[in-house]
């Protein structure tokens, strides 16, 4: 990368499945890189590959992009994949020996940047015992992208993990900016969020906790304002945020703004794009994502 | 001690209003009492029918006495002792409350009304399973923190 400015970091996670990490990370990236100047790179690491493969769908034929699917199969065919990466990190050399270029990364749009999830991450918990072994690589696979004289400069990079957590989670929560939870209004997306807030300290232990940020997702709105109930469990979530964050002495906010529920923002990934009318909601999500890490 | 006379008279309907209500809950519980001794001793208590009392839950035409804000702020008061473990007495504060005043606090915390007016007892049983899920949100047993806990009462 060209520019000496670090790129905010920001990993989507939530234990509870369903909230929308994975719509919320593609929305983010795809309006930031699309009405702004600003470049940025989009990792998933879920072995479900949600992301991976509503990229490599194409909805209004049903069949696979053609460009993606031959670049996902000469990434694959020559070990340029995310495992691969992981796999030359973990090896007993002295140096993370594994050249970063666009035959590791996928260019969705000029600005818009991809890395790609694998089936085999499924099976990583097996084969990799040393969870301290994996904490440092996605912050020298960073390095490496920002060294990388092939590569751009990139301003943001983003992180679908899985709802769990996995070595890969461990890894980028031990070196990302901000941990960016989304929510849902109901008891169990709220549960979820509560215990993240009061684990993940000591999971991360003893490396510094990122910032947590929350927002809530999928918000059924009424006159243009959260409905009583949404209005209910995002009071319920200020409330544990700010419990936790005494507690756990974690920094912790309950962002204001919120992405509102809409039935085509499922189909974004796939080629409807993020409705017009949510792309206010997603800038202004970002807005306090950028005020919060500071 | 009051300053003016009408402050005097502002507390006093306010203390009357007060008695009101509570009269109306004790005259709901009766009816209540009086409808299932009915049905338990048909026979037994026909006469009672022509008292006068239609019977059901009195019908309360009065406005809330509370605002939404006001309601919150109870929720939050109830949350803070149920957590307390004065259980009890929120489900009595609750119990007590006027139907008018409970729609508010039933509006604000966001529960769906369906087609159908709720009952009274649904409207309560809907306010304390809210109650019990402000409570399991912040509510812990992880592993660690039973573990430390109990190293710290050891020392």
């Amino acid at each position: 990368m060209s520019s000496t400015k670090s790129p905010k970091t920001i990993a989507t996670i939530n234990f509870k499945g369903g909230v929308g990490k994975t719509t919320v990370t593609w929305c983010l990236g795809d309006i930031l890189s699309s009405t702004s100047s600003m470049r940025g790179l989009m990792f998933d690491l879920d072995a479900q590959m949600s992301l991976t493969q509503a990229i490599a769908l194409n909805e209004n034929t049903g069949f696979l992009q053609e460009r993606f699917s031959k670049w996902y199969d000469i990434a694959r065919q020559r070990k340029k994949t995310i495992f691969d990466a992981l796999d030359a990190f973990t090896k007993p050399v002295p140096h993370f020996d594994f050249p970063v270029g666009f035959d590791f990364i996928y260019k969705i749009t000029d600005n818009f940047h991809f890395i790609p999830s694998v089936e085999d991450l499924y099976w990583l918990e097996l084969e990799v015992f040393d969870r301290n072994g994996v904490k440092d690589f996605i912050r020298r696979l960073l390095g490496k992208i920002s060294n990388s004289k092939q590569l751009p400069s990139y301003d943001f990079v983003l992180f679908d993990c899985p709802p769990s957590f996995t070595l890969l989670s461990y890894s980028v929560l031990s070196c990302c900016d901000l941990v960016l939870i989304p929510v849902n209004p109901d008891f169990f997306a709220s549960k979820g969020v509560a215990l993240i807030l009061n684990s993940l300290r000591l999971r991360i232990e003893p490396h510094p906790l990122p910032k947590i940020g929350i927002f809530m997702n999928k918000a059924k709105t009424w006159s243009n304002a959260p409905t009583k109930e949404v209005q209910f469990y995002m009071r319920e979530i200020q409330r544990v945020c700010d419990e936790a964050a005494k507690s756990q002495a974690i920094e912790a906010r309950f962002f204001k703004s919120y992405i509102r529920e809409r039935a085509g923002v499922k189909r974004a990934i796939t080629g409807g794009g993020v409705p017009p009318e949510m792309i206010k909601d997603f800038q202004n999500l970002w807005r306090e994502c950028v005020e919060f890490i500071g | 001690m009051f300053r003016t006379p009408e402050e005097e008279i502002r507390e006093l309907t306010k203390e009357i209003y007060e008695i009101k209500e509570m009269l109306r809950e004790i005259s709901g519980k009766l009816v209540r009492i009086e409808a299932r001794a009915k049905r338990a001793f048909p026979t037994v208590l026909p006469r009672l029918q022509s008292q006068g009392n239609r019977g059901g839950i009195p019908r309360l035409s009065t406005s809330p006495t509370i605002s939404s804000q006001e309601a919150l702020k109870m929720y939050d008061d109830f949350v803070k002792l149920a957590k307390e473990g004065n259980k009890e007495e929120v489900q009595h504060r609750i119990e007590t409350m006027g139907l008018p005043d409970l729609m508010v606090l039933y509006r604000e915390l966001g529960i769906p009304l369906g087609k159908n007016k709720p009952s009274r007892r649904i409207l309560l049983n809907r306010v304390f399973g809210r109650i019990n899920e402000s409570m399991l949100l912040s509510t812990f047993n992880l592993r660690e923190k039973i573990n430390n806990k109990k190293d710290v009462e050891k020392e």
